[in-house]
């Protein structure tokens, strides 16, 4: 829970974290190494310097740092494990459902589990999804369109086989289906992080009562990503990536929540630190003193209001998860379905 | 030899043929940010050898997406060829998941296709490039109309201007412009004029002289009532890409251990 100065109060889900093992030991291949490699660059090019970490602690780091950096420090009320396999590059995986399992057994009011498929696997990954929906009560989903897996260098949400396992995630009552969209998706000489995959699904799902939540607004095509929110409304956007803008490059980053705001509105962004990327504390605290500059309040008429952050930072991951919302933490601040 | 080309190169070390080659790669952009590889400081190294050239690229991560990758190496050994007495170029892509494919695959002149085989669809590069071409068109489009609004030109005026009503796009002193049949002096529009027009021939509008100046990638023109409507979608791609751009600039700063200039206050 965040207070602010004049003791009010905001409820603050974290829509996308990891419990990661990025470790030597668990990596297969040069691909592996150029992940962690990868992520760490983002954490220390975009992480403010008391908060950057040893490349051996981020590459695996412990379940006390993570509940303190969560939970004791960074005001976060409820985290949301998105888990990401790989297993074509790490041995037990890069942070698996069954990773995340573990804190969730231990902390269930904590945290909020969400599973993963992949069209790939046939027949054997609907029956997984079955149990895992069975075993954890699983309420959503996260894929990882570019994943690698054999020779295939990904897969498109729009695809028949994905279509088969949107549809059993109708019937087991997964509603949320967290996407993110990420390089070297198939085939490469198309743009490899292309959302328009999106657009058809998110139709066809509507009725259904799926919720497409694209991770990192579809950043680095956040145009296209607007374009389609835009006209579904089932659609939403996590701010993973986006939100630690908000200190290394402050216009920037007000400039592409102008944006989001002007395309989808405050109802339909979910904010997370995508830890263990960045850490919430100081994203959260420059996101409760953030406003529009000047220029951009003027030439869009756009505001960020208390209420608007309020369901940012916590009240729509709430409604899309049916999270119990403490009365003095803002319920009454309504949030369309 | 030039080490990290933008710092270097006006350096007292590096000598002309390198200078030269340098030239020629600020003519060559990536195409998802449209800015030159050596503004974003993609150039590692360059190393001329009487008629052979050495060129080293990098980029901002090892998962930098292999299409654009490949274009940018590509693009780069062409135009080093263009210079006089050149007659053998590699440029090589380091520390990158496909570095030794696209490497190799360029300097043997290979379709992006047959580098990659079975992991292509149809056309090679060549509707990528076009997308990313529209989607420049847009920005610098956006970047210049916004700059004629704020000069205090109308929206009836804006949409008004034909291609041939700029005059000089050159003048360090300012655009050039003719408007209602009198020519205008505005401070600050050369560069953008000059960056949208260059992106229009590109995208194959530039055929007529009296044809509008503003207009959506199809050649069509803009009502005066439907610019600010036209204005929220091309800012849409003005904002992305910039945003983009300084995501690229922060990582590789941040992989190669570079000064970080970036930062706001």
């Amino acid at each position: 829970m965040y207070r602010t100065a004049d003791g009010e109060q905001v409820f603050v889900v974290d829509s996308h974290i990891h419990f990661w093992d990025g470790s030597p030991a668990n990596q297969k291949n040069r691909f592996a190494e150029g992940w962690v490699e990868c992520f760490y660059n983002y954490h220390k090019n975009l992480s403010p310097p008391d908060y950057v970490w040893p490349l051996e602690q981020y590459q695996r780091y412990s379940e006390q740092q993570l509940m303190k950096d969560l939970f004791e420090d960074g005001y976060v009320d409820v985290a949301i494990f998105q888990p990401t396999y790989l297993r074509d590059f790490f041995v037990n995986g890069w942070n698996t459902t069954e990773q995340d399992a573990v804190l969730k057994e231990k902390y269930p009011d904590k945290f909020i589990l969400n599973g993963a498929f992949d069209p790939r696997d046939g027949d054997a990954g609907i029956r997984q999804l079955e149990e895992d929906v069975k075993r954890y009560g699983l309420k959503g989903v996260k894929l990882y369109t570019a994943e690698w897996k054999g020779d295939s260098k990904g897969y498109k949400l729009n695809d028949p086989a994905t279509y088969r396992f949107l549809d059993k995630c109708v019937e087991l009552g997964v509603t949320n289906i967290h996407i993110h969209k990420g390089p070297t998706i198939w085939p490469f000489n198309r743009d490899a992080f292309d959302v328009a995959d999106i657009d058809e699904p998110a139709t066809l799902y509507r009725d259904a009562g799926l919720r497409f939540i694209v991770e990192h607004c579809g950043l680095p095509r956040v145009e296209d990503m607007c374009w389609i929110a835009a006209q579904e409304p089932n659609v939403y956007g996590g701010l993973a990536v986006v939100m630690p803008f908000i200190h290394a490059s402050p216009h920037y980053f007000a400039e592409v929540m102008a944006e989001l705001m002007w395309w989808m509105g405050p109802d339909r962004l979910l904010w997370s630190s995508d830890y263990a990327l960045w850490s919430p504390k100081w994203i959260v605290d420059k996101f409760m003193e953030f406003d529009f500059p000047e220029d951009i309040k003027q030439s869009r008429g756009l505001s960020m209001s208390f209420d608007d952050k309020r369901k940012i930072l916590g009240l729509n991951a709430a409604k899309l998860y049916d999270l119990p919302v403490p009365a003095e933490a803002g319920f009454q601040v309504a949030v369309p379905a | 030899m030039i080490v990290a080309a933008e710092s270097a190169s006006t350096s007292s070390s590096t000598s002309e043929p390198e200078e030269a080659v340098l030239a020629a790669l600020r003519r060559v952009s990536d195409p998802e940010l449209d800015e030159s590889l050596v503004e974003l400081g993609f150039v590692d190294s360059v190393h001329v050898d009487r008629g052979r050239v050495d060129i080293v690229l990098r980029l901002p991560t090892f998962w930098c997406a292999p299409n654009f990758a490949y274009l940018m190496v590509h693009d780069a050994r062409e135009e080093a060829l263009q210079l006089p007495g050149v007659n053998e170029v590699n440029v090589v892509l380091k520390d990158h998941m496909c570095g030794d494919e696209i490497s190799t695959g360029v300097s043997a002149g290979h379709a992006f296709s047959a580098v990659f085989p079975g992991q292509t669809d149809g056309d090679d590069l060549g509707e990528l490039r076009a997308l990313f071409r529209g989607k420049a068109f847009g920005m610098r489009q956006e970047q210049l109309v916004r700059f004629l609004l704020d000069a205090g030109l109308t929206a009836e005026e804006v949409v008004g201007l034909r291609a041939q009503d700029v005059l000089d796009a050159s003048d360090a002193n300012g655009l050039r412009l003719e408007l209602k049949g009198v020519a205008r002096l505005l401070r600050g529009g050369a560069p953008l004029a000059r960056a949208y027009l260059q992106r229009r021939q590109r995208v194959g509008l530039d055929t007529d002289p009296g044809a509008p100046l503003v207009t959506d990638l199809d050649g069509a023109p803009i009502e005066a009532g439907n610019l600010e409507a036209h204005l929220q979608r091309t800012r849409r791609q003005r904002v992305s890409m910039t945003f983009n751009a300084l995501m690229c600039r922060g990582l590789l700063e941040t992989r190669y251990g570079l000064v970080d200039n970036r930062k706001e206050g």
